[in-house]
């Protein structure tokens, strides 16, 4: 499998299309998450050797994934306030769906009206169901600093959606 | 699929997750063939013989593949899954297999299977043509990958036999492969030993009986009966009940004769073998 490049493109076109949604959620342009796709899909297959037979393979490609993000974007939140005013929707950024019915990109538009930290971890709880310890390892902060970004995004979300209306 | 965005806050994580965590975007064609071009040396193949051994691939494909769709049925019908197990397969073309280090990536329903360049016979010399992927279309759910060496073993048997070893599944698979076993044994009996009527018979036969007596020569799926029968219950269905006629068909085909004394006395001093005997005086 390693060595087998006709593998290797299976893999790749079973795990990409799910990998490429994953990496929009977090990152701000589609180019970026393309970049990332790349350097995940190498490090997926030199490391495919590693994975262990307890998981699914596109979680671990997730996690895989999630890690290059972390280190390309220094997702590193040491400093962040849980005590900070909570941004109001009035202050994001400004969306617009044309839409009648919430499709895929625009919840996409949506959640990336939230604050990086909000999202991220709104994302990791909520999506990809990471727990807030595991969430507070990644980003460097306490669980309980978790749960309150998560609580915030919540609100922030809801606030859009009322502002646009849904 | 569309859902209304729910008002309470409690119930958006849920919402996002129903919208999202599955979703797939479509990727774009040139992106492979960075991936490609950045994948170092020691990820790539090494030797140029192993993407060359892929020539003659459609035997292979087709006749793993059905061991493969067997093996699947197997798994969906116990409900457990083969993570971990060595599985052995018997390939129908007549090449035995085995994946001794398979690896078997993700659980469930299989779907793909990969099985790895690295196929050898007995002898150990590389077995070519084995490198292929095989997609099983039974179900597209997850992907099983089976990877580093396939080792074939006793070329040219020529069963229709497919093992799987598992830890759990063990009873199971070996009872729906000696389901899937017999049931193809009584298709080609079924084929080879139906008597086709000819046009004199056809003529002596009334009609209406030789449509209703006569049932059409089955066509036995071989996931049905992985799914559904024990090889127990297959045995009298098949032989018994499509070679043999009916006694009414008998009845149509000839008048009966009456059996002449000498006849009666014949029969009643043959032994149960057949063979005529002097009754004592």
């Amino acid at each position: 499998m390693k060595h087998d490049r006709k593998c290797q493109y299976k893999l790749y076109n079973f795990l990409a299309p799910k990998l490429l949604a994953t990496c929009l959620r977090y990152t701000p342009s589609r180019a970026e998450a393309e970049d990332v796709l790349q350097e995940s899909f190498i490090k997926i297959f030199a490391h495919l050797d590693t994975f262990r037979l307890d998981s699914k393979i596109d979680t671990w490609s997730i996690r895989i994934m999630l890690n290059i993000l972390n280190n390309k974007f220094k997702w590193t939140y040491k400093y962040a306030n849980r005590h900070d005013e909570i941004e109001t929707a009035e202050n994001i950024t400004e969306v617009s769906i044309k839409n009648e019915g919430l499709e895929y990109d625009d919840l996409l538009k949506i959640l990336h009206t939230l604050p990086e930290l909000h999202r991220n971890v709104f994302n990791l709880f909520e999506i990809e169901g990471y727990t807030h310890k595991e969430i507070g390892e990644m980003f460097e902060i306490s669980e309980s600093t978790s749960r309150v970004y998560l609580y915030r995004a919540k609100i922030l979300l809801q606030q859009t959606h009322k502002k646009l209306n849904y | 699929m569309k859902r209304a965005i729910p008002e309470n806050i409690e119930e958006l994580g849920a919402f996002y997750r129903s919208q999202m965590a599955d979703s797939k975007v479509s990727v774009p064609d040139t992106l492979w063939g960075a991936i490609e071009k950045s994948l170092p040396a020691s990820v790539l193949s090494t030797d140029a013989g192993a993407s060359s051994t892929v020539t003659n691939t459609s035997t292979q494909t087709a006749t793993v593949q059905s061991s493969i769709s067997a093996s699947s049925s197997a798994v969906s019908s116990t409900g457990s899954t083969l993570v971990g197990a060595t599985v052995k397969a018997k390939i129908l073309t007549g090449v035995a297999a085995k994946i001794t280090a398979g690896v078997l990536i993700s659980s469930g329903v299989v779907t793909t299977v990969y099985v790895a360049n690295n196929a050898t016979d007995k002898e150990g010399a590389v077995i070519e043509n084995v490198n292929e992927s095989i997609p099983n279309n039974a179900n597209n759910q997850n992907t099983i990958l089976y990877s580093d060496s396939l080792q074939l073993e006793n070329a040219q048997e020529s069963e229709n036999q497919f093992d799987v070893d598992s830890k759990t599944d063990a009873a199971a698979t070996k009872a729906e492969e000696a389901a899937s076993k017999e049931a193809s044994n009584i298709n080609q009996k079924n084929k080879s030993e139906l008597p086709v009527p000819s046009l004199d018979e056809k003529a002596n036969t009334p009609p209406v009986n030789s449509t209703e007596k006569e049932p059409a020569a089955p066509v036995i799926d071989s996931k049905q009966e992985d799914a559904q029968a024990t090889p127990k219950q297959q045995e009298p269905q098949s032989t018994n009940e499509e070679v043999t006629t009916s006694p009414q068909e008998s009845k149509n085909d000839a008048p009966i004769k009456k059996k002449t004394f000498f006849e009666k006395k014949a029969a009643e001093n043959k032994d149960s073998a057949g063979v005529l005997f002097k009754p004592k005086k």
